[in-house]
């Protein structure tokens, strides 16, 4: 056999290299079609939303740990009622962590004739561990930051008073302090130091001094109200072994305090703006993915014939797999490297944004950049392999016979739907929740089709009914098909009859294409109920947070208030016309058994219950019902009676599984007192007053050593009346509450303007569904238009027709996006907000009114080439 | 031309036919197109198969050519060495034989749309693991488009494609060439040059060739004629 290829003889495989890399070089060299470019727009618009996401929320939690932690003054705290264990030192040192010793007592400081008592905290040389140390150097001079501190810390011998103290004591830099036994200069004005236990809260004064000092004052003796903290800060991973080894070894005169703990409540607000935007970033991801589908699907039917004519040339099926997936993963790489870039920017966009609120943490978890790879390979392998696998068995005799092979559609949308689900549990964490969203989803695409088969059946009778109304319909539509008009009075009626053609025209192109239009109105019906969902709670519940509170709501907390000062203090608030709260008394206990019962044996399974249990709570008596307390079960102790009796409130009783009857055992610093459950009440955690879990009957907390506590508001023109109470009542510690709101609300805006933008982005997802959608009815428009301008219809007839078209699958996606969101949001304010909630009536009326234009715009952009051609043109390509 | 050009002109594998029987399914009815065809070409023999339109040309044609299975009946190619039952293998063998036994020219030219002249008739090479685009080059210049090679399919003209397609269906020496109406897609004259090429470069290949047309003239240029009528193939003596 003359020059034949020596592969020829047997079916006999090439090496693998050899085998593809020819192949492989090519497609590098093919031009990409336009569908490839929205498959990759739509692959980088999910890595974008997936890498930006998480980048931010991640970056916004360590913030808040690590403000948390610059208020704690260290990473982890242990506090106690004296020195830890010398052991716990050593396990310490061996992890690498940094440790401080710190002492806080209340003492009576004295110069001259003046005294005034001071919260003194003693601190040993690495203080603080996190945070930062501000000082003067004398009274109203400039604030002085650490790092430009000439000496970090009082020497020994020395002592830095806030400005308030100062004050008290008229003293002045240079003076010498009377400190218990020790005389100690005053070098500094103490302006603001980390680790109190709420800050800028105006203590009645602070002073700071060196823990080696603490002994010879003589302040600190058995039975001394001293609390110690020490603090450790380090690495992450060695903080983490650190408290695990520490947790089993606490007794209960230890509580230990993370940054988490620390960051408790500012976290609370954030998870549910963190959801919303993991939540809100699935809903584009989806989208974003169900475009890149759709893109992909139609580049893969576009390229039926180029796969027949490589099957004819001797092409594989790996060989053509190979090629196409090749080329695909090229696009996603790039499409990756894009959407990272993107994704980066827009959260440091966030940040920018939130930087006056929020210290930008410099760390980028490396875990957001795997994720959007994820997204990306996750959007290739759900969205696009599977109509690839139908492409592949595209049979060459298509090139001879014009028999179209189908990609599989119907496994395509099933690997997608199994896909999309699998993508909402990695986002939420939760089966529960994915399921739900999805029935949601699922629900809502159900109502589309609905709507839209009953708008498509009121069009087709409204058609049927103007055909047959207007008689005289049939010659005018004749003569102003071809447009002809002669007289000015005739243009006018044309123009009329023309847009009444078209109107019939463009309901009919709907009509004609259901899967398609209503594609483009569930997507971008999803689109927007996730906008107005989220516009509505925003204006609902963040911007209009503040007036959710009852008018002249407390905003001050007033705790410590010695039992002695209780009068003077209530005649003050009195006098002063401060709208107060009942005083209180409070001791703190520990809940340690139930009916004899240990917690486990008793059967709470319930962690964060548990958790909690471990820390002290506040416990008050009371023969009265608060006002905003409601009694659920059982009967209101009053003034009690020889038992002791104690209400409990709904949620711990839920959690602990306490009913009426049941012993509660309360340990009172070491000393367990037992108490009869009688009655079980609700209450109002947000309505800013004292708020109890458990209130005894009187005289029980008498027993124990107990302290008073009460709330009240300060109006703007009383903040100078709250300096003077402080002074009158310097034990009293006063804490600003309204200004840690205004704080977290702040922070709340800003975040809540983060998923507000979101929302818009999920916008632009839809909108990629929807080109994505249109382009695929390009083919089919192209063969419609051959036919309507061979019979002679005006290029302006057939774009008005498509205008009435898109705005009518624009109003279809535009009504069932409200409807929808009013059912979401009536839902969320029944079961989760427990208020009337509902989208304003303007925003509806702009959303339906955005939805049509937006639709309408998109869409004559989109299809522009196919109206814009010349007959001929039209003709030829026929 | 290059050496690898040279080198590997080849003679035709000879073809044969034997009782093809293939019906299509509509629905529920089962409509016979081809009816028994048996055909015998030996090797480097040029034939012609012409038909009315619905005759079962194309059918017949896809399944000489390994594209379409027949419900019976059995297709063979060989040479002095070795032969091939085509429909005793799978698909992807199938593909293997097109790329490395036989060459197709299309009515509609049928060439990949987004890749240039050049990577089009390297196409099949690459297929077969061969990186020769010097081979390419010289097919283009041969066909007369040695100044078009990077240009898209879709800015040649109908006769330019179809030059692209003969430079493509030459490059990988086939043993039998497959043309399915070759020059129904172009003008008169165009067509007549194209044909002129077609056979010029096929008797420079020895390749057997086996087309289908309309044209009797056309048909009349081959070493036989087969009139497809009801499914049968006859004789076509009048074309003879």
């Amino acid at each position: 056999m003359a020059a034949v290829d020596s592969n020829f003889l047997s079916y006999k495989k090439k090496p693998l290299l050899s085998r593809y890399l020819p192949l492989l070089n090519s497609t590098l060299r093919r031009r990409p079609s336009s569908e490839l470019g929205l498959f990759f727009l739509c692959q980088a618009l999910a890595v974008t939303i997936v890498t930006g996401v998480l980048i931010f929320t991640d970056r916004i939690q360590t913030a808040i740990f690590q403000e948390s932690a610059k208020m704690m003054a260290a990473d982890l705290v242990v506090q106690s009622n004296g020195l830890v264990d010398p052991a716990w030192q050593r396990q310490a040192d061996s992890l690498g962590l940094q440790t401080v010793q710190s002492l806080r007592f209340p003492s009576m400081l004295f110069f001259n004739d003046e005294l005034q008592l001071t919260d003194i905290r003693a601190v040993s040389a690495a203080y603080p561990l996190r945070g930062e140390l501000t000082a003067s150097n004398a009274l109203g001079a400039p604030i002085i930051r650490q790092q430009a501190l000439d000496v970090s810390l009082p020497r020994s011998g020395e002592i830095w008073l806030d400005a308030r103290s100062a004050d008290a004591l008229a003293a002045k830099v240079g003076d010498q302090i009377e400190v218990g036994h020790r005389l100690l200069l005053f070098t500094k004005v103490l302006v603001d130091e980390p680790g109190s236990a709420i800050p800028s809260l105006g203590f009645a004064g602070r002073a700071l001094i060196r823990v080696v000092d603490v002994e010879s004052t003589g302040l600190v003796v058995a039975g001394s109200r001293v609390s110690y903290s020490w603090m450790l800060a380090g690495k992450e991973k060695a903080l983490n072994v650190m408290e695990s080894w520490l947790t089993p070894r606490l007794d209960i005169h230890h509580s230990l305090v993370s940054r988490e703990a620390g960051s408790q409540a500012t976290e609370d607000i954030l998870d549910r703006a963190s959801s919303f935007l993991s939540l809100g970033g699935a809903m584009a991801v989806l989208l974003a993915g169900l475009a890149a589908m759709i893109s992909a699907s139609r580049f893969m039917a576009g390229q039926q014939d180029n796969v027949a004519i490589m099957r004819a040339l001797g092409a594989s099926r790996q060989q053509l797999f190979a090629v196409y997936f090749f080329q695909l993963l090229l696009f996603s790489l790039l499409a990756l490297l894009l959407g990272y870039a993107i994704g980066f920017s827009i959260q440091a966009l966030g940040f920018y944004v939130l930087q006056d609120v929020l210290a930008i943490p410099s760390e980028i978890s490396s875990a957001s950049f795997v994720a959007g790879a994820v997204t990306a390979l996750f959007c290739l392998v759900c969205f696009a392999v599977p109509t690839l696998l139908g492409l592949i068995k595209v049979s060459p005799m298509r090139l001879l016979r014009s028999a179209s092979a189908q990609a599989p559609q119907r496994t395509g949308y099933i690997i997608f739907a199994l896909g999309f689900l699998c993508l909402l549990f990695f986002y939420s964490g939760s089966w529960q929740a994915s399921l739900i969203i999805y029935l949601g989803i699922v629900l809502l695409t159900i109502a589309v089709a609905c709507v839209s088969l009953l708008v498509t059946k009121a069009l087709l009778l409204i058609n049927d009914h103007r055909v047959v109304a207007s008689g005289s319909l049939g010659s005018s539509t004749a003569q102003q098909f071809t447009g002809n008009t002669r007289s000015h009075r005739l243009t006018r009626e044309s123009n009329k009859n023309l847009n009444r053609l078209a109107l019939r025209m463009g309901m009919a192109a709907f009509c004609r294409q259901p899967q398609t239009s209503q594609l483009r109105a569930t997507a971008l019906s999803l689109t927007l109920t996730v906008l107005v969902v989220i516009m509505s709670l925003r204006l609902a519940l963040l911007a209009d947070w503040q007036t959710q509170l009852p008018a002249k709501a407390p905003n001050f907390f007033a705790v410590n208030i010695l039992s002695s000062e209780v009068d003077s203090f209530s005649t003050y608030l009195q006098r002063e016309q401060f709208e107060r709260q009942p005083i209180y008394r409070v001791a703190r206990a520990r809940l340690v058994a139930i009916n004899h019962l240990s917690f486990q044996e008793w059967g709470v399974t319930n962690a964060d219950a548990l958790a909690s249990l471990e820390r002290e709570m506040v416990m008050t008596e009371s023969s009265e019902l608060a006002e905003d307390n409601v009694l659920l079960a059982g009967k209101w102790h009053g003034k009690g009676g020889e038992v002791a009796q104690v209400s409990v409130e709904q949620g711990i009783a839920d959690d602990l599984k306490i009913g009426l009857d049941d012993s509660l055992h309360f340990s009172f610093a070491g000393q367990e007192h037992v108490a009869r459950v009688t009655s079980i009440r609700s209450l109002d955690w947000n309505s800013m007053r004292p708020n109890f879990y458990f209130i005894l009957s009187p005289p029980n907390l008498s027993h124990f050593p107990f302290t008073h506590m009460t709330s009240f508001y300060v109006g703007d023109n009383q903040v100078s009346l709250v300096d003077e109470l402080s002074r009158q009542h310097p034990s009293t510690t006063l804490i600003n509450v309204g200004e840690i709101i205004e704080r977290a609300q702040k922070i709340l805006t800003k975040v809540s303007l983060a998923v507000e933008a979101l929302a818009w982005i999920t916008v632009l997802a839809g909108l990629l569904v929807m080109v994505a959608s249109l382009r695929m009815t390009l083919d089919k428009r192209l063969t419609e238009q051959t036919i309507f301008r061979a019979l002679g219809s005006s290029a302006s007839l057939l774009k008005r027709s498509l205008w009435v078209e898109l705005l009518i699958g624009g109003m279809l996606a535009g009504v069932s996006a409200v409807i929808s969101a009013q059912v979401i949001l009536y839902s969320l304010g029944q079961w989760v907000f427990d208020m009337p909630l509902l989208a304003p009536l303007g925003i509806t009326v702009v959303v339906i009114l955005f939805s049509m234009l937006l639709v309408a715009l998109v869409g004559v952009r989109v299809l522009k080439s196919v109206y814009q051609l010349s007959p001929v043109t039209i003709w030829r390509g026929a | 031309m290059n050496n690898d050009t040279e080198n590997t002109a080849s003679s035709g594998f000879s073809l044969t036919a034997k009782g093809l029987i293939r019906s299509l399914s509509l629905s529920s009815q089962t409509v016979p197109i081809i009816q028994g065809v048996d055909l015998q070409l030996s090797a480097g023999e040029t034939c012609a198969i012409i038909g009315a339109s619905g005759s079962g040309k194309t059918t017949l044609l896809g399944m000489l050519a390994a594209m379409d299975v027949p419900n019976s009946g059995s297709v063979e190619i060989a040479d002095e060495d070795i032969s091939y039952s085509i429909y005793q293998h799978d698909e992807d063998w199938r593909a293997w034989l097109r790329g490395s036994a036989m060459g197709f020219v299309f009515q509609d030219f049928q060439l990949v749309d987004d890749m240039t002249a050049l990577d089009n008739v390297l196409l099949p090479l690459e297929l077969a693991g061969k990186r020769l685009p010097e081979l390419g080059r010289d097919w283009l210049k041969r066909v007369g488009l040695g100044d078009r090679m990077n240009h898209y399919p879709r800015q040649l003209s109908g006769g330019e494609q179809q030059r692209v397609a003969l430079a493509r269906a030459f490059a990988n020496h086939p043993r039998i060439l497959f043309a399915d109406e070759p020059t129904g897609s172009l003008d008169e004259s165009t067509g007549k040059a194209m044909i002129e090429l077609l056979f010029e470069l096929n008797t420079a290949s020895g390749s057997t060739l086996v087309m289908v047309t309309h044209d009797p003239v056309l048909a009349q240029r081959c070493d036989k004629v087969y009139l497809l009528k009801q499914g049968r193939l006859e004789p076509s003596l009048e074309a003879l």
